[in-house]
């Protein structure tokens, strides 16, 4: 089965890190030889969101391919377990050497959206009409005038004609042409924005009206982002979450009403109403990278909860929505039920310990067995530098991605998940749970951990690839982790 | 309890990890309180469409509608800014949608219900951005409701020529606006869109739900929603306007008013079936009419007569009240200003805009609709209180008066709403304008306005205009009377000049059409006269100025004498003479005529009237009276020219009249008048010449005299008939106004008016005819059905006033000589012995008058040919330096005709002309002369007739004024009449001979025409005197006879023409022989000769007979007597028969050539 996820806008492209993340470490999906297809929609080419997204699948795909073994999927107990393809690579014969590709480029221009839609040519009448629905203001505010190289900033008016654009793309069209009755697709857009809330129903009606049947009847899910941040105030910039709310109040509105956006199967709605700090304010650009949000993570559960669902569930479109134990800012792991730990929170919790382990501990472990040479030669990077550096890099990138980020007291509302802070030991690696130490018992200090490391490396079939082993090695010990760790709290 | 992470309230409360729950609907999401107010086009472009803004109206309808509900509005949020904004724009429209300078509609149809992709990917065009859009309007309208076809009618808005699109037709909320709208209205500088309620500006920050709006609008959007088959996507509004009703029950208790359905054209406006109406006009109008307190209180009688009560508001006024309806009160931030409301005709003033809630056309004043911006003052003379309406006592100044507060508050009661101060300079106005309406009924309301103006505000007028005649009339049969010529005479070097002047009826608002006619203008003594004919009756004189380019007004309000037609019956007889004329007039009581009187004007029935308020005056003969000539020092000059243009104030004897009957004959004229003959209209461009005499002291103004004679060769000379139809014109004029101004029970019937008009028998018939022609026409002008003319013979005339003075001259053959300017008449009555209740009367008339004495002989204008002027120049500059140089301009002057010069010198008694008559008293043999060849002639006449010599002689016409110069007293007269009548007849005349003379020989003429005028005679069957008169009065049987000059009297009866009369013939001789005869009675009788010598001082009379015949010479071939004949003889027609008395063309011009010998003998 293969899942064609696209994440729209700078919301769309953060819940497909999240959904990186979680991919990461290992979460299960009860879907055989699943292929998860991310593809990212973005008018604007250089937004910084987009690309570091684009940098963590790239970074993924390149984990997998060198650190996880060929059988290895989406049910298997591993990191990494789940496939991602780019949808330029849909052809299994595509060469390795291809630059992955996970962007739409059906509109990237310098243009504005008078210019866009030939406005001059228009008849009087027509021009008319177009001012009783366009602002045309070239200063505050401007739509009719706005310049598409930096999105829609916010103006789903535009983006639902820029996105009609999307139809005659190459690579809509190849998507026609190769999508089959087992796949699916996902949808991620946020409502309070521009690009998200446009492409989202334009794209729903661009698939429900696609002369590929197959894709014209296929599952879809859909997860509508509301408002979960703001962002400072800023009289001059067209964003201005002030007005989130009111917005998202209108195309929920529409959505409502809306046949192709009734004909979701699965609909998610996720919002975040405590939203007491602000993130800075940026027009779009290389400039727009958020901090990622608990939000965006449960947003990307969704993506997992829906392929987890059978067809015959999916066959009635329904609604759903997200809940925890009990409130609280900041948010903490032991406020998500148990239901969502186990799914999604133990996995992380395991890739946490791996990264601590990975990044902290193994290489200050020179006197470990399977640091040598010969075995997993650590001072040389099992023998291949460059993936290894990938995988740290990705490491880091989680510790980044789960603490600076999430545990932000800006985003609103901050999650405190995991702290890699600490040389000795991974007794506090988990928030709001501590392994007690003793005087005789260290709990899971770095020694124990390089024990079990060992342990693990040791009982590893000899034939076994390094980096995989390296891979399966840090799992293992993950896993001893988190036994050890017990309930998560 | 969980924790949803979700945006809005929930209904599923049991939501753990991922779980199915709700669909998001809109009403979920309503209670989510928005953070902004801002209204910027943000909000409406959150939803994935193109028509998004479409959906957000209907979104904002959704959410409001829950938060009315709820009791919860966010009054300032942005969708009750968005509701707002709707509301505004269908109460704009139901305001004033089908006002065509105002709205503008486009009807845009986006239709796909065909599902034809080729068609409808080009709808925009074929370029890839147009079948984009294309493509997206299709995915929109592929929604619900529109069912694959969106149809907007774009609405436009209007301010003068500027035009904005306002928003459009939505099929969720009836209409919704632009995102551009509120800005562009803004930036472009358009005013501010008032609502229904006063000073509620629509589409402003402001927003106001529907609660808070006019009632009767509520009632409409209520009748919009419950709109029969009205479809489930109004469902937003809908609930919005039921939860309203829910909550301001009470706001909904008005009546629907009546409506109208807005057009495109011949089709409604309409969305989703349902037309979008506008308040019917008449309606709201009625509405207004009902219920605002803002209503003027009017008279009964004033002329406003519309349905609607007018409105009286000022300008920000601090009153409470209902406005427009029961719920919209006046707010006293409220602007009433002038600039907005610059309309100043009444139908204007109906049909524009309310202040604070335009849209509405209702009638209302302020208090710029009734002042001027300015006051003008009158130059140094006060307001005349007795002839103009004023409002203080010493008026100075002119009403600061619109016209049109006259058409609300009639003239007679303008003083129970406005009142004056002046204290200064300053000079307030407080209008009082009593107003009524519901609410404020017990409290007997009236705004107060006071208007001061001070020096700023304050202009000064340098002229004065006078009307004439300053009567009016509402009766039948004298409305013709109201036909009027208002004279403007100003300074012209001055900032502040009149403009126009403009008349209008009581009602203020019908101006009657009357286009200045400039008429003289002297840039030597800066001042200008303009007129106005008016030819229909007027209350109101509005002067406009123009200073510095901006207009001034103000007003005058005539108080006109009005007129009834009497019962009297009056005579007037006009003597039309050759140099003076005369009126008298007579009253006929019991069929006769109770006195005759000179054609005077008094004070007490002034027939013009000007500005001025008469001053005082007491001259050194403390006869005090109303100077009403001074009209200030200002306008001194301007003054002269109001006498001279215009009607004399007051024409009779007494000191305040500057002209006294008889007068000189004369038209004073404009340049206009003589360049083109179709300028003949009174005053306009010319008048009668009252002020000739004194003008030609001063001005070279152009007069014309002899008016009488002036037709007698151009019988269709149309300057001449213009001239003498003005001078009839403005005599008639006179007399009908003073007709009927006589005091009540005196007052004449125009029916009955009688108007005589005495000729010369010597006047040929062509002559005579074009003048009575000429008269009848301005005589059925100017008094309508009146009576014909009597046409009186000059000679007979005075005969019937000295037989009204001394009824026993019907006894005795009787005489009578009319000396005028141009002709003598003659009447010689007999006794009649076949019948003694006939008398026989002998009418005779010739050319041989005043002209003959003071005239210049050939050249009419030479006056150095007139012996008496040229030494008279000498004498004055001599005697009187002084009165010489006065008179400087008139004895230099080449225009003046001679005998003219002649009659200002007899003007007045310090130019002392008599006096050259005892200075040198040779002087008299020229007047003696004249006078016995009168007599010569009256004698032969008499042998002619076979009627005996006259008992009684006597005079009648201005010339015969000159016997005062010759004979002392009336003995000396009588004595030399009876001497040389003597003479002439052989036999000695009757011992009780006598002359009847009186002072004023002039005046008796018309005294006679009028006694005559009321004999029942009918001059047209040319009988006249055959019918028996009344009373003891005898029958005149009149024949018309003259003794044409033959010696032998034989050859008198035959019937000849002038030819006959040339040089050598017979006939020619005879009349050299009775010439003969006339000098050699007159001069060899040296008994008379010795009487003259003594009586009359001349040295020796006898001398001077060698002038007309000189020793031993043949007066047929030589000397003046034969040159003056045949001269004379030159001007007739040889063809026509000899009419008159060609023995007098000898004595044409002769007597002035003895008058330059005398002269120039003297001045040797």
């Amino acid at each position: 089965m293969r899942v064609f996820i696209f994440g729209i806008g700078g919301t769309g492209s953060r819940v497909l890190r999240s959904l990186t993340m979680l991919l990461a470490s290992g979460v299960k999906i009860n879907q055989k030889a699943l292929t998860v297809i991310p593809i990212v929609i973005d008018t604007d080419a250089h937004n910084g969101d987009t690309s570091r997204t684009r940098d963590v699948l790239r970074n993924y795909y390149t984990i997998r391919k060198n650190f996880v073994n060929k059988t290895v999927n989406s049910e298997s107990d591993s990191f990494f377990n789940t496939e991602i393809r780019s949808f330029n690579r849909l052809d299994e014969k595509a060469p390795d050497s291809a630059d992955l590709d996970v962007q739409f480029n059906f509109q990237n221009q310098d243009n504005t959206f008078a210019n866009f839609i030939n406005y001059n040519a228009l008849s009087q009448p027509n021009k008319d009409m177009i001012e009783l629905f366009y602002n045309d203001s070239v200063n505050q505010f401007p739509e009719l005038h706005l310049n598409l190289s930096v999105g829609f900033k916010g103006n789903p008016n535009i983006g639902s004609v820029v996105f009609n654009d999307l139809k005659y793309s190459q690579q809509f069209k190849n998507l026609e042409s190769s999508f089959t009755a087992n796949d699916r697709v996902f949808i991620i857009s946020s409502i309070f924005g521009g690009t998200g809330s446009s492409g989202f129903p334009t794209l729903v009606k661009l698939i429900r009206t696609s002369t590929n049947n197959n894709l014209a009847k296929t599952k879809i899910g859909a997860i509508t982002v509301m408002p979960y941040f703001n962002v400072e105030s800023n009289d001059k910039s067209a964003i201005n979450s002030a007005i989130f709310d009111t917005k998202t109040k209108a195309a929920l509105s529409f959505y409502s009403g809306d046949t192709h956006i009734s004909s979701i199967n699965s609909l998610y709605y996720i919002a975040d109403n405590n939203q007491p700090g602000s993130l800075p304010n940026v027009e779009g650009g290389v400039d727009q990278i958020n901090n990622a949000h608990v939000i965006e993570l449960i947003s990307a559960t969704a993506i997992i909860d829906f392929l987890n669902t059978d067809d015959a569930t999916l066959e009635s479109p329904r609604c759903l929505e997200f809940g925890s134990e009990s409130d609280g800012s900041p948010f903490t792991i032991a406020q998500f039920t148990n239901d969502t730990k186990e799914k999604y929170i133990k996995p992380l919790t395991k890739f946490a310990y791996a990264t601590k382990i990975g990044t902290d501990f193994i290489p200050t472990l020179s006197n470990e067995t399977f640091y040598g040479p010969k075995e997993l030669n650590i001072d040389s990077a099992l023998g291949m530098q460059g993936e290894y550096n990938k995988l740290m890099e990705f490491f880091e990138g989680f510790k980044t991605w789960s603490t600076t980020e999430m545990g932000s007291a800006n985003n609103g509302r901050a999650f405190n998940s995991f702290n890699f802070e600490g040389s000795d030991n991974v007794n506090t690696l988990v928030h709001g749970k501590t392994i007690e130490a003793g005087i005789f018992d260290k709990g899971l200090s770095k020694k124990k951990v390089a024990a079990k490391l060992t342990s693990s490396e040791v009982g590893l079939p000899k034939d076994m690839a390094i980096p995989e082993k390296y891979l399966t090695m840090l799992y293992e010990t993950s896993c001893y982790c988190l036994d050890e760790f017990g309930q998560l709290p | 309890m969980p924790h949803i992470f979700r945006f809005h309230a929930g209904r599923n409360n049991n939501i753990y990890d991922w779980k199915t729950s709700d669909k998001i609907m809109p009403a979920d999401v309503r209670e989510v309180m928005d953070k902004t107010n801002i209204l910027t086009s943000a909000a409406g472009t959150s939803i994935p469409t193109p028509i998004a803004r479409m959906y957000l109206f209907k979104t904002a309808f959704e959410i409001i509608a829950a938060q009315v509900r709820d009791n919860k509005v966010d009054t300032k949020g942005i969708y009750a800014g968005l509701v707002s904004e709707t509301l505004d724009l269908l109460e704009l429209l139901y305001k004033c949608g089908n006002d065509e300078n105002k709205f503008r509609y486009h009807k845009w149809v986006f239709d796909n219900s065909q599902q034809d992709d080729k068609v409808i990917n080009s709808f925009f065009g074929d370029q890839h951005g147009h079948q984009l859009l294309a493509e997206s309007f299709k995915q929109a309208v592929a929604e619900a409701p529109f069912n694959n076809r969106l149809e907007i009618t774009f609405i436009y808005y209007r301010e003068g020529n500027k035009e904005l699109l306002v928003g459009g037709t939505s099929p969720f909320t009836f209409v919704f606006t632009t995102p551009n709208f509120t800005r562009k209205l803004w930036d472009r500088g358009y005013k501010p869109i008032a609502g229904l309620v006063s000073e509620d500006i629509l589409f402003d920050t402001d927003y106001k739900q529907l609660h808070e709006r006019d009632e009767s609008f509520i009632k409409y959007v209520e009748s919009l929603v419950n709109s029969e088959r009205i479809p489930p996507s109004f469902q937003g509004i809908t609930e919005y306007v039921i939860n309203t009703n829910t909550r301001y029950h009470n706001k909904f208790n008005s009546t629907l008013p009546s409506l109208q359905n807005l057009q495109i054209g011949d089709t409604s406006l309409t969305t989703a079936k349902i037309n979008l109406k506008q308040l019917h006009e008449e309606g709201y109008k009625q509405q207004i009419n009902n219920y605002s307190d803002f209503k003027m209180s009017l008279p009964e009688d004033s002329s406003y007569t519309g349905s609607l009560n007018p409105l009286f508001l000022l300008d920000r006024m601090e009153y409470e009240g209902l406005y427009t309806s029961p719920t919209n009160k006046w707010i006293s931030t409220t602007k009433v200003s002038e600039l907005e409301y610059p309309a100043t005709t009444l139908s204007e003033i109906m049909q524009r805009e309310l202040p604070g809630v335009d849209g509405i056309s209702y009638p209302f004043l302020s208090s710029f609709d009734f002042f001027e911006r300015c006051l003008v003052k009158l130059p140094d003379y006060l307001l005349n209180d007795e002839k103009f309406l004023t409002i203080t006592n010493n008026q100075g100044f002119a009403l600061p008066l619109k016209p049109l507060f006259f058409h609300f508050f009639p003239i007679g009661k303008m003083k129970e709403y406005l009142s004056v101060e002046v204290k200064g300079d300053q000079v307030s106005f407080t209008l009082k304008i009593p107003i009524f309406g519901p609410t404020k009924a017990y409290e007997n309301r009236s705004i107060v306005y006071k208007k001061t103006y001070t020096a700023d505000t304050t202009v000064q007028y340098s002229g004065i205009i006078g009307i004439y005649p300053f009567t009016h009339s509402t009766q039948e049969e004298l409305l013709h009377t109201n036909k009027y010529t208002v004279a403007s005479f100003e300074k012209t070097n001055v900032a502040v000049t009149v403009n126009s002047i403009v008349f209008f009826k009581k009602t203020g608002i019908h101006p009657v059409v009357a286009p200045l006619v400039p008429r003289s203008q002297s840039d030597k003594s800066n001042v200008k006269s303009g007129y106005y004919q008016v030819n229909e009756s007027f209350d109101i004189v509005q002067l406009n100025f123009k200073k510095d380019n901006a207009a001034l007004a103000c007003l005058i309000l005539p108080k006109f004498k009005e007129l009834e037609n009497g019962t009297e019956e009056y005579i007037y007889a006009i003597d039309f003479g050759t140099s003076n004329t005369h009126v008298e007039y007579g009253r006929v009581s019991m069929d006769k005529v109770t006195e005759t009187k000179p054609f005077a004007i008094e004070e007490k029935n002034m027939q013009v009237a000007f500005l001025n308020k008469p001053r005082k005056l007491q001259p050194n003969d403390a006869v005090s009276y109303n100077d009403y000539e001074f009209m200030g020092n200002t306008i001194l000059e301007g003054r002269q020219l109001t006498f001279r243009e215009f009607m004399p104030f007051q024409i009779g004897p007494q000191p305040s009249a500057f002209v006294k009957f008889p007068f000189r004959t004369a038209t004073c004229e404009s340049n206009s008048f003589v360049m083109n003959q179709e300028n003949n209209k009174l005053f306009i461009n010319a008048n009668i010449g009252f002020f000739i005499d004194s003008d030609a002291l001063t001005d070279d103004i152009r007069y014309s005299t002899d008016l009488k004679w002036k037709l007698e060769n151009a019988g269709s000379d149309k300057l001449n008939q213009n001239r003498v139809s003005l001078f009839f014109q403005e005599l008639l004029l006179m007399i009908r106004t003073k007709a009927l101004m006589e005091q009540e029970n005196l007052r004449g019937d125009i029916k009955k008016l009688k108007i005589a008009l005495s000729f010369p028998i010597s006047m040929g018939s062509t002559l005579r005819t074009n003048l009575v022609d000429l008269f009848e026409a301005q005589k059925n002008e100017v008094l309508g059905t009146a009576q014909p003319l009597r046409e009186a013979s000059e000679s007979i005339a005075p005969y019937y006033q000295l037989r009204f003075a001394n009824v026993n001259i019907q006894n005795d053959s009787f005489c009578n000589i009319d000396i005028g300017g141009g002709t003598t008449d003659i009447v010689l009555i007999d006794k009649n012995l076949e019948n003694p209740n006939i008398l026989k009367c002998y009418c005779s008339s010739f050319r041989f008058a005043g002209r003959q004495l003071w005239g210049s002989g050939h050249n009419e204008f030479n006056m150095q040919e007139n012996g008496f002027v040229s030494y008279y120049k000498n004498f004055i500059a001599k005697n009187e330096p002084a009165q010489h140089t006065k008179l400087e301009r008139v004895l230099n002057s080449n225009s003046i005709r001679t005998e003219d010069v002649v009659g200002v010198l007899f003007s007045k008694p310090e130019y002392k002309f008599k006096e050259i008559f005892g200075e040198n008293k040779e002087f008299r043999v020229i007047p003696l002369i004249h006078y016995t060849a009168i007599l010569f002639y009256i004698s032969r006449l008499a042998t002619l007739n076979n009627v005996s010599l006259p008992r009684t002689i006597s005079f009648s016409g201005k010339g015969s004024e000159y016997l005062n110069l010759i004979f002392p007293t009336k003995d000396d007269l009588t004595g030399y009449t009876k001497k040389v009548l003597g003479i002439f007849a052989g036999t000695p005349v009757r011992p009780d001979f006598m002359i009847e003379k009186s002072n004023e020989p002039k005046v008796i003429t018309a005294k006679g025409a009028v006694h005559f005028a009321n004999e029942k005679i009918n001059i047209s069957d040319n009988s006249w005197g055959e019918n028996a008169l009344p009373g003891n009065q005898k029958q005149l049987s009149i024949t018309n006879s003259y003794y044409k000059g033959f010696n032998n009297l034989s050859l008198e009866g035959q019937n000849i023409t002038y030819s006959q009369l040339q040089n050598g013939t017979e006939y020619f001789k005879e009349i050299m022989l009775s010439l003969s005869e006339f000098f050699n009675l007159l001069f060899d009788n040296a008994d008379l000769c010795r009487a003259i010598n003594n009586k009359i001082e001349i040295k020796d009379f006898s001398q001077y007979k060698s002038f007309f015949i000189q020793p031993n010479t043949d007066i047929s071939a030589f000397g003046t007597l034969r040159d003056s004949f045949l001269a004379g003889l030159a001007k007739m027609q040889p063809g026509d028969p000899v009419a008159g008395s060609p023995f007098f063309f000898a004595l044409d011009y002769s007597l002035v050539e003895l008058s330059r010998e005398i002269s120039q003998k003297a001045l040797k």
